[in-house]
């Protein structure tokens, strides 16, 4: 089965598809001369010239599957492509694999559940999850202009990236954490150096602000410690957790967070928080 | 200008039905894409007072008296694509069906604003092949529009564009706090109704709709693999945690 995997930064789709076949070619949104593996890359700015390069390359390979990382440009590319083409297209898959002949997309769901989704046509179109980012040769960037008539791109701007992504410490809140003790956690941040993250409900509610929101529609993050206060470990929070330790407290035994926990600590955050502070206190 | 938003009605809590293998609605409160709210600020911003605001929504009849506030807002037309027809799309399925919608209702409209997704979905893939039915130019997680300009955020860079219309932009979730209502819409809200449209009317291809027209199917839907039987720390569980933090050279 040949697979036609388009990347960026990431290396999850390419890893995914090496797992279910020998036969892959990747192709690069971005540009990527060392990489012999890749055919050569283009740094993309638009839709239209995404899907372009998608169409050129599916054209020379006739893939059997095309893999995409979900990364903005070519997440855009990929769904304006789909509809063009009036594909099926899997969303956000974290894990694919192949039954009856079919590849078979891992969706993450609610309530703990994931969705297993195929596609009725082929190519067999499938978004990935972008986690694990690759190295790439940005030595000599070649930006190739695409006049578009519709959409002029005047320029973009690096911005200053989320603390939160090379925090060495993290704290996240969830939703078992009562908003009066928010202030309180801030201060034990501030004491171990450690930044605030939180889950997408916290947020929603407008306790601490959107940017700070952990996972899927978040931001990675890649701590030494993540120390979870009320969080039970959803699926859409923890893919967005590469700690090398966690520590977590909640109130419910069966939280999922606790079975990937280093110290998974029974309690209410209004009650282990005091005693957390003052065994600091002590040891520090 | 005309602007269209287009709007999803979702549950409040989301319920899996295990067995139909779709999110199962009933009986459960439901509520506007909290995004689709934040989206429609952003048109709501744009907008002068000659313009028009449009809300067309898919789903079944009774995501109607959802709609209906809408009005609240200052929308001038809500719009409801329903028809048993319609029931199990998929997002190739849904955008087909968005896009004969605003063909039919609003050919001539300006710009489509969309949140960047549902809660209860989240695929985000709906507005690239919305865009791609209606052949036109379109850009996600914008986090501010002028007249002149429209800003968004990638992963790691903000990009600046130049646009025409038609256009469609998906809108981030933090590019505003959500459009709320106001006093005067609030009083000529009154007795103002979702129009339901449904396939006579719309003449859609049936066989690119709902189920027939999904290119993808939810094969299995299988917990997540929880280890339960994890042993917790009940007791000295913040002296665990402070030492660890010491050993990591933290504290």
């Amino acid at each position: 089965m040949r697979i036609l995997v388009f990347t960026g930064e990431h290396n999850d789709a390419i890893r995914t598809a090496k797992e279910i076949s020998d036969d892959i070619i990747t192709a690069s949104f971005k540009q990527c001369a060392d990489c012999a593996e890749f055919v050569p890359g283009k740094k993309i700015t638009s839709f239209e010239s995404g899907v372009s390069f998608i169409e050129s390359v599916e054209e020379k390979t006739s893939p059997d599957a095309i893999f995409f990382s979900d990364e903005t440009i070519i997440r855009e590319s990929a769904s304006f492509f789909a509809g063009k083409r009036r594909l099926g297209l899997i969303s956000h898959s974290n894990k694919v694999f192949i039954k009856d002949g079919k590849i078979i997309g891992v969706v993450p769901g609610w309530e703990n559940l994931s969705a297993e989704v195929f596609s009725l046509t082929k190519p067999v179109l499938l978004l990935l999850n972008a986690k694990e980012k690759i190295t790439l040769n940005k030595k000599s960037p070649e930006i190739i202009k695409v006049d578009s008539s519709l959409l002029k791109f005047e320029g973009s701007a690096e911005f200053k990236k989320n603390p939160l992504e090379n925090a060495n410490v993290v704290i996240g809140i969830g939703r078992g954490v009562r908003k009066n003790l928010i202030p309180k956690i801030e201060k034990l941040a501030e004491k171990i150096g450690a930044e605030i993250g939180c889950t997408r409900p916290v947020a929603d509610s407008g306790l601490i602000p959107l940017n700070k929101v952990i996972g899927d529609s978040g931001v990675q993050i890649n701590p030494k410690v993540y120390i979870a206060f009320g969080i039970s470990g959803a699926i859409q929070h923890m893919s967005g957790v590469n700690a090398n330790y966690i520590i977590s407290i909640n109130s419910d035994a069966n939280a999922p967070i606790f079975s990937v926990s280093t110290l998974p600590i029974l309690g209410k955050a209004e009650e282990v928080l005091p005693q957390f502070e003052e065994w600091i206190k002590n040891i520090s | 200008m005309k602007i269209v938003v287009t709007v999803k009605v979702v549950p409040e809590k989301i319920k899996f039905n295990k067995e139909t293998k779709r999110i199962d609605r009933s009986g459960v409160k439901m509520i506007l894409n909290p995004v689709d709210l934040v989206a429609a600020e952003e048109a709501n911003k744009l907008r002068n007072s000659n313009d028009e605001l449009i809300a067309i929504s898919m789903g079944p009849p009774s995501a109607a008296e959802t709609l209906n506030s809408l009005y609240k807002y200052g929308f001038d037309k809500v719009y409801l694509l329903s028809d048993p027809a319609f029931a199990g799309s998929d997002t190739l399925a849904t955008a087909y069906i968005l896009s004969m919608g605003i063909k039919k209702l609003v050919p001539d409209f300006d710009i489509i604003f969309q949140g960047d997704y549902s809660i209860d979905g989240a695929t985000g893939q709906i507005p690239g092949e919305l865009a791609a039915f209606l052949g036109i130019p379109f850009l996600t997680h914008v986090n501010s529009v002028n007249r002149k300009e429209i800003v968004r955020k990638t992963e790691t860079h903000l990009e600046r564009f130049q646009f025409i219309t038609p256009i469609l932009l998906s809108v981030s979730d933090d590019a505003n706090y959500g459009i709320s209502p106001n006093l005067f819409y609030l009083k000529v809200s009154i007795g103002k109704n979702t129009e339901i449209i449904n396939n006579d009317t719309l003449k859609a291809n049936t066989e690119l709709c709902g189920l027939n027209g999904s290119r993808t199917l939810v094969s299995s839907v299988v917990q997540n693999e929880v280890k339960t039987s994890t042993e917790v720390i009940k007791e000295n569980g913040a002296e665990q945690a402070a030492k660890l933090l010491k050993e990591v050279g933290i504290i």
